[in-house]
């Protein structure tokens, strides 16, 4: 724990959202939004993916509160690059990173990468054995936003309010939560950067935000969108007690499994917006070339659902997320309950 | 060029603080004057000074103990002074570390040490902890808090490892009990005070998250008032009429810009000082 405070200048704090934003100066609307994030396990199946995926999700981080991915630095560690395959392992990184950052590009420079202006590399990274670390790439990013007034929480806002997801999952899970700590398998079908549809997701979801229609967004990632809607409800004012229902049904159109629906780790965001937004959200998704799925409605009732049409799947009590949510390390770090 | 105090709020400026410039500008949302002293300066220029606020912070790296390097600095001799003749003083984190390490606060016999602001512990929690509480508005009487009602519940964040007020002396928290020197008192959202974390959050002895000297012009307070200033400051889930009021205001900067939980401490400040005829 640090403090995320000090200076003041707090709009949004780490964990209130994707990224944190800052006011930076008194009197102007300016704001800077920042984020960190990598994960070793896409990396581990393919280094390439590894290193562009990491900026894929740290763009997707600052855009989730209205912020234009504007810079990167990156600390890339692996192992012993003597090693002829660890170097490769790096060099795959490092080549995903810079595609990442030319192909989604500056939104507001046509034609220019988003700039990478600082960096480290740490190697030897390995355990007593000499295996080397998963090649982990950390990404940070910052994003410059014109008012930062139009940042939100992840938290579920108001009863009636839609969620749409914004962008699709598709059958590739290799890497994710869902293999890894449900199936214990890593799996070889690792998600694919795709780096044109990331760059319209990204600008359909800032323009919402510059539109005042955003009054939550999350992006997708660990743990896929049943995790990500999980989390908007874990994030609410806890008073409040809303809760949603996810009807598979509405996202029939991707041909999935519910398990892959639920679970897939493809670079997306899930917004709410107020109702009766159907038309207009549509058109913009239309015109940017996304694709859009209304998810259902907000409801009064404190838990979170899955129904597949009439079947009902899963049901938790947002109690229950939380405590699960807030007492993950705990668990995993042999610290009892309840403390 | 020694620097003119007048009408001003002097905010110390300790080596290793790290919370004056917001402080100053938290001061200044109520229409008061602020200035930043450093603490090598002629302490004489704060005689002109209206209030003094030591800020949070690092003070001296906490060297030895929190806020006790800066209390044996000189200036402290001076806002020993000014403070014995009445002059607000506002101690924020670690300087309320200073204020207890000084023996303003509680001030029973002053000068001398008779609090202690100690590591955390709370159950079995321990170490530095830096969120959003609750604290209960105890006392209306001081220099700092006229402006709130009795009994006020403030959100308010806390970042701190040694906040927890103690005393090995029962009679010195008798005597500040009786002398109406307990400020705020962590509780919980709806204004309970609960022993338990996380209403309290870290251990103080009676829920003591600020306290005043007898005469009530000097205040100790862990919380950060000046983190607590504008709107949107406040998190956006605050189970509370201030959480409700920050999500209104989304898109519209001049109501985030607009008062938060803490600004009235300051408020609080320019309303004794023009009562007094200071200002």
């Amino acid at each position: 724990m640090y403090d995320s405070e000090v200076q003041g200048r707090a709009v949004l704090r780490p964990g209130e959202a994707d990224a944190g934003v800052i006011a930076p100066i008194d009197g102007k609307s300016v704001g800077l939004a920042f984020s960190v994030d990598g994960n070793p396990f896409y990396g581990l199946i393919d280094p390439y993916q590894g290193g562009a995926l990491a900026v894929c999700e740290a763009a997707r981080n600052v855009a989730s509160v209205g912020a234009v991915p504007s810079a990167i630095t990156d600390c890339l560690n692996y192992g012993n690059p003597e090693i002829e395959e660890v170097f490769w392992e790096f060099k795959e990184g490092v080549r995903g990173v810079g595609d990442a950052c030319r192909k989604i590009g500056l939104l507001t420079e046509e034609g220019y990468p988003i700039p990478v202006v600082s960096g480290n590399v740490s190697f030897y990274n390995q355990g007593k054995s000499g295996k080397a670390i998963p090649p982990s790439p950390i990404i940070a990013c910052v994003g410059v936003l014109d008012d930062w007034s139009v940042s939100r929480s992840i938290g579920f806002k108001d009863e009636g309010d839609v969620l749409y997801l914004v962008g699709e999952p598709l059958d590739e899970l290799g890497g994710g939560e869902y293999y890894r700590t449900v199936l214990g398998t890593f799996g070889g079908n690792v998600p694919k950067a795709d780096f044109i549809r990331e760059r319209r997701q990204i600008e359909s979801v800032i323009e919402m935000h510059r539109l005042g229609w955003i009054k939550a967004a999350h992006d997708i990632s660990s743990g896929g969108i049943l995790t990500a809607i999980a989390e908007m409800a874990i994030g609410q004012d806890p008073s409040n007690g809303l809760g949603f229902v996810l009807d598979l049904a509405e996202l029939a159109p991707t041909g999935l499994e519910p398990e892959k629906i639920l679970f897939s780790e493809t670079g997306a965001f899930i917004v709410e917006l107020p109702a009766g937004m159907e038309r207009e959200v549509l058109a913009l998704c239309a015109r940017n070339r996304v694709r859009l799925y209304r998810l259902g409605e907000i409801n009064s009732f404190p838990r979170l659902e899955v129904i597949d049409g009439s079947e009902r799947l899963a049901i938790w009590e947002l109690e229950e997320l939380r405590t699960a949510y807030d007492s993950g390390c705990r668990d995993i770090f042999g610290v009892p309950a309840g403390r | 060029m020694k620097r003119n105090f007048s009408r001003k709020v002097a905010v110390i400026q300790f080596p290793g603080v790290n919370c004056e410039y917001e402080t100053a500008r938290a001061i200044r949302t109520v229409g008061l004057e602020a200035g930043l002293f450093r603490w090598n300066e002629d302490p004489a220029v704060l005689d002109d000074a209206v209030a003094i606020v030591l800020p949070g912070g690092f003070s001296y790296q906490d060297r030895i103990r929190a806020g006790v390097v800066a209390a044996k600095d000189r200036v402290m001799d001076k806002v020993s002074e000014l403070a014995a003749a009445g002059m607000p003083v506002l101690g924020i984190c670690n300087g309320a570390q200073v204020l207890v390490e000084s023996g303003f606060v509680p001030g029973l016999q002053w000068e001398s040490v008779e609090l202690a602001l100690a590591p955390n512990i709370m159950e079995d929690r321990s170490g530095y902890y830096c969120r959003w509480v609750y604290s209960r508005l105890e006392e209306t009487g001081t220099a700092w808090t006229g402006s709130f009602s009795e009994g006020a519940v403030i959100p308010i964040p806390i970042a701190h490892a040694e906040g927890r007020f103690v005393t090995e002396n029962e009679k010195v928290l008798k005597a500040m009990k009786e002398n109406g020197q307990i400020v705020l008192r962590y509780c919980d959202s709806t204004g309970v005070v609960d022993g338990s974390f996380p209403a309290n959050p870290n251990g103080s002895m009676d829920n003591i998250a600020a306290a005043c000297n007898r005469e009530g012009n000097v205040v100790a307070m862990m919380p950060h008032p000046e983190r607590a200033t504008w709107l949107r400051q406040v998190p956006e889930n605050l189970p509370d009429e201030w959480g409700r009021r920050r999500r209104k205001g989304a898109g519209n900067i001049d109501l985030l810009e607009g008062e938060g939980p803490g600004r009235k401490f300051f408020a609080s400040l320019l309303e004794r000082l023009k009562q007094g005829g200071v200002l």
